[in-house]
């Protein structure tokens, strides 16, 4: 009977870990939707391999995690912080990334609330486009351009983040539109010319997946 | 005659102070390091990345050198070797820090990193150093493939970009290996610190060839190094180190 008891709370976070697993999500379109303005070969290997490794690396860095706050070994746990940021961040990022972008669409601009809320805070669409490109052309190593909703402020604001830091985790401000700037986002398209994958990006932006973000930020 | 020697002046003191700092070519052809590193990407690290460094580094250290709002020792500053004003971050302006440290880094460390690699050995393990930068290896870390584990491990797990490097202390000779991100070098930290051998771990560096795959491109890298310059590194830097 002790030994049983003993062995329940190692039991019970095992499966606890097993059930709350994190899971690749699919890509709502093909690989190739996105063409011209991502391949398909980027994309592929985006979706199955940097995404992928983050929420496999995610899972494992949680289970270990799990592991050591049942133990209560805190040196641990810290250990594992950064890894959690890193992965679990490249999880949530890419997670939006992909809803945020959608197959090419002719004279894409946003419209209803989004289109309001931007005109409002940044006087209009294209000093906004201006603003964003220029934060993610200008992110040093790897990170993320991010148009982001600030709830205190009611407003819509840049930012970037450095490697795979969330924007909501790091700044508190709701994400409605982001790009992955890491090299590995264009890199095999783009070569070094990130300011052409910034400009070809708008094209593909989902403004109507963004305009939802962006209602639900202002609940 | 007069009016021609004061035109004259201004336009000698004008080409003297443009500060000029010239792209190195590959001490090497374009495809020596096949095909550990492709021609293809070596053109592009060289000739895109390593040249864009290059010239936004001029256009900062330009800027700042005929800056009137900055006073003299600053527009000073900005005349010296990049690979000292890089050891004085905190007395450049601010304006001018975070272009001259991710710039001038990404200047100074590609310069030095092409020049550590040669025509790649069939295996890894057929390329190891040899004399006092061996013995300072093993001494340092207990033994040739204990370091090549460190390393290997910090480079794999490196998060974002950044450089791995192993350098050393040119007084106590101890060996050291550590990460730095982006364009950060040991020197930015401690001017005394000598580097032998970095690698690159942005994704550029090895994207073309081995796309996510960074841990087949950090073993590959072994044989890669130019151990015999590395070596020299060793021993002309620290000899020198020690007679100042």
């Amino acid at each position: 009977m002790q030994s049983i008891i003993k062995l329940a709370p190692r039991t019970l976070v095992s499966v606890l870990s097993r059930c709350s697993k994190h899971t690749l999500p699919d890509l709502p379109y093909d690989y190739n939707a996105l063409e011209p303005v991502i391949s398909g070969d980027i994309m592929k290997l985006h979706h199955q391999k940097h995404h992928a490794a983050y929420v496999n690396n995610l899972n494992v860095a949680e289970e270990k995690y799990n592991e050591a706050k049942a133990h209560n070994d805190l040196t641990t746990m810290i250990h594992l912080q950064p890894a959690i940021r890193f992965n679990g961040g490249g999880h949530l990022n890419h997670s939006i990334f992909w809803q945020v972008l959608s197959p090419k669409e002719g004279g894409n601009q946003p419209t209803g609330a989004l289109a309001e809320q931007i005109k409002k805070d940044f006087g209009s669409f294209d000093k906004m486009l201006s603003q964003l490109s220029n934060a993610s052309v200008g992110v040093q190593g790897s990170g993320w351009g991010w148009l982001g909703f600030n709830r205190q402020e009611q407003r819509l604001q840049i930012a970037t983040c450095a490697n795979q830091d969330p924007l909501q985790a790091t700044t508190g401000l709701s994400p409605i539109f982001g790009i992955d700037v890491w090299e590995h986002a264009y890199y095999l398209q783009y070569k070094n010319v990130r300011a052409d994958y910034v400009k070809a990006i708008f094209e593909i932006a989902n403004w109507k997946k963004a305009d939802e973000l962006l209602q639900k930020a202002k609940q | 005659m007069f009016v021609s020697i004061v035109f004259l002046s201004i336009i000698v003191s004008y080409v003297q102070s443009q500060i000029e700092l010239i792209l190195p070519p590959l001490p090497y052809e374009y495809n020596a390091l096949e095909p550990v590193l492709s021609e293809k990407l070596m053109r592009l690290h060289h000739d895109k990345h390593h040249q864009a460094y290059t010239t936004k580094t001029n256009v900062a250290l330009n800027a700042m050198a005929t800056d009137e709002t900055l006073d003299d020792q600053s527009k000073e500053l900005a005349k010296l070797p990049i690979e000292v004003i890089l050891t004085q971050i905190q007395r450049i302006p601010e304006k001018y820090q975070s272009t001259l440290r991710n710039n001038g880094g990404g200047y100074v460390n590609h310069k030095l990193f092409f020049t550590m690699l040669r025509k790649p050995t069939a295996t890894a393990t057929e390329n190891q150093p040899t004399g006092p930068l061996l013995d300072a290896i093993e001494s340092s870390f207990g033994s040739f493939d204990k370091f090549k584990e460190v390393f290997t491990s910090a480079s794999v797990n490196l998060f974002g970009s950044g450089w791995v490097w192993l350098h050393t202390n040119a007084q106590t000779k101890q060996l050291t290996i550590n990460s730095t991100m982006n364009q950060d070098n040991p020197t930015m930290f401690d001017k005394d610190r000598v580097i032998l051998l970095g690698i690159d771990v942005w994704e550029h560096a090895y994207y073309p060839v081995y796309e996510n795959r960074r841990n087949e491109y950090v073993d590959n890298f072994w044989r890669i190094i130019n151990w015999p310059f590395v070596e020299s590194l060793f021993t002309q830097e620290t000899a020198r180190h020690s007679d100042l």
